[in-house]
């Protein structure tokens, strides 16, 4: 299965395409904010250099909102072209697959959210923490993701049993992985959308709104 | 492909607010299929909620596009080109429809246009069949909106000429405000017009900022204040019919006089630098204000002017003159890199808005 596998949700942003598993062609940039100008030539230049693809691979977050509209709106109209289906990846899901031994730990992935928040993605059950007020882990943990130092520090200072991994951002070949599982039916559907976990940031007027006129 | 024709039908996108708009043209410009979806969620909030607006483009717009292409019974191996609105707007919007664009175009190995949507506007009385006998450059455009308020000189593709515009609300701002003070929906330009229809403008003499100063800028900070301070007499709830009307009328007739007051400067400015000019376009939500296009029909005809409204549903944000300016600029042999960066803010005289873009 040929897979064309984007991921914008953190810093850096990538493009590769994934045959049978495995990566021919890949491009990866640190974004900052330009990831809606970066990411459509790097899909570009893997697309031309490896070809056409059945399948369109797309991580969902949690992450940065910029980068995953990027990724995503880039996805679906890739996927509208070439007439091939748009499977949704989350960061967690990448990471998992990147890190296939943990020796019976659970993974948490942390992703860094604004004011020192993370989001906390912990066995597909995703939710926003504050740093200093982090759940206590049951047993033995392996952390990942880009906030995955602070997290992995601030379990241990509570005695947590932690092992800090170095998977911080996923990779293409990840992402083409879980997507082919998911496409197959080895994981459950997920929408090709932005995994927000918090509502929209809005702030209902201060006043009361004067009613009608009568 | 061969100026003066693009060699298929080319898909517009709009995103730079609160529609969701997909449409479809053909290589001569003629509508194959429209769509708008507006965005409800925001009433409540009085005004436009810049994630909330995001968050639905990029549920709806990818379905959208599939709609109106299948709708045109265009396939998607027949573009020739898309065009989204990359800027002026709310970052999140644009992002989603240049990016939905830009995957669309990679796809099909065919040009991308990141198109200025206030061009867009600027450009949408060329659409065919739209003026009799078409609108030729030069002409002079009002735009008139929530979010724009400006007068331009349109002299080609990518020339443009500002010759003056708000120095704080747009105008389509000062309506909705006023209609949140009287206690209207949002928004509130049709709420506020269709109570101002009851009412007698000649009640309060509201300020017309800047009536019978030279230039062509416009400012209606001071009119939405002087629309409180009134209503701000009223005890809490809602205010009496009539005198919310008197008020609703008072307003609209203000803003009338000095749209009309500045745009006969901009008339005079536009035909000294342009004696072949012949054309007044307004263009933006407020175009639909009954008052004011009469206010400007009115200023047209003693300037020697034609004033050409769109129709509404191409007044206010939509894709299908979205589409119309990529199609005038993909005729040029104009067209955008995929490393195209959208932006929220961008002048229609900005550099790279010439035809000399690469």
């Amino acid at each position: 299965m040929r897979i064309l596998a984007l991921d914008a949700a953190l810093a850096a942003c990538s493009a590769g395409v994934v045959v049978d598993d495995v990566l021919r062609a890949s491009r990866r940039a640190d974004a900052g904010r330009g990831h809606a100008s970066l990411l459509p030539p790097m899909a570009s230049a893997v697309l031309e250099e490896a070809g056409a693809v059945d399948l369109i691979a797309v991580t969902v977050g949690p992450g940065g909102f910029t980068g995953l509209r990027a990724a995503l709106s880039l996805a679906h109209g890739i996927g509208l072209g070439l007439g091939v289906p748009v499977i949704g990846v989350t960061v967690g899901e990448a990471l998992a697959d990147a890190l296939p031994r943990l020796g019976g730990r659970a993974l948490w992935v942390a992703i860094d959210s604004r004011r020192d928040r993370v989001f906390l993605d912990r066995e597909g059950s995703v939710e926003a923490w504050a740093l200093p007020a982090l759940p206590r882990p049951d047993g033995p943990v392996a952390v990942a993701g880009d906030a995955a130092s602070a997290v992995a520090a601030a379990l241990a200072a509570c005695g947590a049993d932690v092992m800090l991994t170095d998977a911080r951002g996923p990779l293409p070949r990840h992402v083409a992985v879980v997507a082919r599982r998911r496409y197959q039916g080895e994981l459950p559907p997920l929408a090709a959308q932005p995994l927000y976990v918090d509502p929209p940031e809005t702030r209902l007027p201060a006043q009361p709104p004067r009613p009608p006129p009568g | 492909m061969q100026p003066g024709r693009a060699s298929g039908p080319v898909l517009g996108i709009e995103s730079s607010c609160d529609e969701t708009a997909a449409a479809v043209l053909d290589a001569d410009g003629a509508v194959l299929a429209e769509a708008v979806l507006g965005q409800g969620a925001h009433a409540a909030f009085g005004g436009v909620v810049p994630e909330i607006a995001a968050r639905a483009h990029l549920a709806h717009l990818p379905d959208l596009a599939a709609q109106v292409m299948r709708e045109a019974g265009v396939g998607w191996d027949a573009l020739a080109g898309v065009a989204a609105s990359s800027g002026p707007g709310l970052i999140g919007g644009l992002i989603v429809g240049s990016g939905l664009g830009k995957g669309i175009a990679l796809a099909r190995r065919i040009p991308f246009v990141a198109v200025n949507h206030l061009e867009a506007h600027a450009l949408s009385p060329r659409l065919p069949g739209l003026v009799p006998g078409g609108a030729a450059f030069p002409y002079l455009l009002l735009l008139v909106s929530g979010g724009h308020c400006q007068c331009v000189a349109v002299e080609g593709v990518g020339r443009h000429v500002r010759l003056g515009g708000t120095i704080d609300d747009a105008v389509g701002e000062a309506f909705d405000k006023v209609g949140k003070l009287l206690g209207l929906p949002w928004p509130g330009g049709p709420a506020v017009e269709r109570l101002a229809a009851e009412g007698d403008p000649a009640r309060h003499r509201l300020p017309r900022p800047l009536l019978g100063r030279p230039g062509c800028d416009f400012s209606f900070s001071g009119l939405k204040t002087a629309v409180a301070q009134l209503v701000a007499r009223f005890p809490p709830g809602g205010l009496p019919r009539q005198d919310a009307a008197d008020i609703a009328a008072g307003f609209q007739a203000a803003v009338a006089e000095v749209l009309a007051d500045r745009a006969a400067n901009a008339l005079a400015a536009f035909a000294a630098a342009h004696p072949d000019g012949r054309l007044l376009v307004v263009a933006g939500g407020v175009a639909a204000n009954a008052a004011v296009r009469s206010a400007l029909a009115g200023v047209a005809q003693t300037c020697g002017y034609r004033l050409v409204a769109p129709p509404l549903r191409l007044c206010t944000d939509n894709a299908v003159m979205v589409a119309w300016a990529g199609l005038e600029r993909l005729r040029l042999g104009l067209a955008d890199g995929l490393d195209h960066a959208p932006r929220p803010r961008w002048p229609l005289d900005a550099p790279d808005m010439g035809p000399a873009r690469p």
